[in-house]
């Protein structure tokens, strides 16, 4: 099961009304949000269930738009 | 009528306009008054020049327009001579989104009551500007109607005091509420329709360079047919809003997004859907001017 990490750089914000997460790259000028708090995140990030439509959705978005990484495990 | 200069001292910027076009020097003496001078002054600083000129060839005599200039450069296509001071308006607004990067600049009107300031922004098309024209002018201080200058890093928003611009029914309606104000003259089917713009009243001049802090976010949309119907956005859905309405937002990049989030964290949050300005300034006064008084 592949594991994934916030880039190096990406500025990210956690909202306090757990409303979720704002993410954006000085880098590409690219911003984006969902709609998931932050420990909810980074367990998805951690555990991803690809299965899930709504963890594969979030997970594509943030791959597409560069902000996440897959963690090498070897 | 032969070439003149103009100045228009409206903090924080000071623009020097040039123009051979009369109703752009009389519409501007008439709307910005006491910030208008007329001729040079060489102590001045100014931070723009522009200039609307009308168009040479033979175009002039059949079909006489309009070119604006920052500087040297020309961001717009020549509109008919008789827009020309709304052009100069909107030549304004483009000339600030597109060169200032000391604020974070949203899309939107700005008002204050108390000190405190509320952010409105909006596409066209919602009914800003005429929710603006009636609260400026019904105890609340108008900062702008057209963009929020916020400090990085903080929650102040610094005044650029503007005319309104009213478009097709909304002109009638602002004259019937306000008939003493300054009002320029029409510039006639412009892309946004039938256009004037009103004077700002003297207490938003006197107070032109008195930050407010803001407090609240609120997204306006008219709709004739409906009660005042009031959504509470939450955090992730105002700050994305919020962005959408930036003109500068990825220019300034980590200072914007601080600025942004940071704000959102701090302030109210709503989208109405209204039809009765009245109702409008009832709920802003009770739900966020003096919420928790």
């Amino acid at each position: 099961m592949p594991r994934y990490k916030i880039k190096k750089g990406m500025l990210t914000h956690p909202f306090s009304d757990l409303s979720g997460c704002c993410f954006y790259s000085t880098e590409t000028t690219v911003l984006t949000s969902i709609s998931l708090e932050e420990s909810a995140m980074l367990t998805l990030l951690d555990k991803p269930d690809l299965n899930d439509e709504r963890d594969s959705a979030v997970i594509n978005e943030l791959l597409s738009k560069g902000f996440i990484e897959e963690i090498c495990t070897e | 009528m032969r070439e003149t200069q103009f100045t228009l001292y409206l903090p924080p910027f000071t623009f020097r306009v040039t123009t051979d076009i009369e109703l752009v020097k009389d519409n501007a003496r008439l709307i910005y008054h006491r910030q208008y001078s007329e001729g040079v002054r060489h102590d001045d600083y100014v931070d723009y020049h522009l200039s609307v000129m009308k168009s040479t060839g033979v175009r002039r005599f059949y079909k006489p327009q309009a070119r604006f200039f920052c500087d040297s450069r020309e961001p717009f296509k020549p509109l008919n001579y008789t827009q020309a001071f709304a052009m100069l308006e909107w030549g304004m607004n483009w000339t600030v989104a597109a060169h200032e990067l000391q604020y974070v600049i949203i899309h939107s009107a700005v008002l204050e009551r108390d000190g405190k300031a509320i952010i409105f922004p909006a596409p066209p098309g919602s009914g800003k500007s005429t929710l603006t024209a009636h609260l400026a002018n019904s105890g609340w201080r108008l900062l702008s109607d057209e963009m929020a200058l916020v400090l990085p890093h903080s929650d102040s928003v610094i005044p650029f005091v503007r005319p309104i611009c009213l478009k097709n029914r909304s002109i009638d309606l602002a004259k019937a509420w306000f008939p003493d104000l300054r009002y320029s003259t029409v510039a006639k089917d412009t892309h946004k329709g039938d256009v004037i713009h009103m004077g700002p009243n003297e207490g938003a001049f006197s107070k032109a360079t008195v930050p407010a802090q803001v407090v609240g976010i609120v997204f306006p949309k008219y709709d004739p047919d409906v009660e005042l119907d009031i959504y509470q956005l939450n955090m992730r859905e105002a700050f994305m809003q919020l962005v959408s309405n930036a003109f500068n937002f990825t220019a300034i990049g980590k200072d914007s997004f601080e600025t942004v989030t940071s704000l959102i964290e701090k302030v109210a949050t709503f989208e109405i859907c209204y039809s009765k300005v009245s109702e409008v300034d009832k709920f802003l006064q009770e739900e966020i001017i003096h919420r928790g008084d």
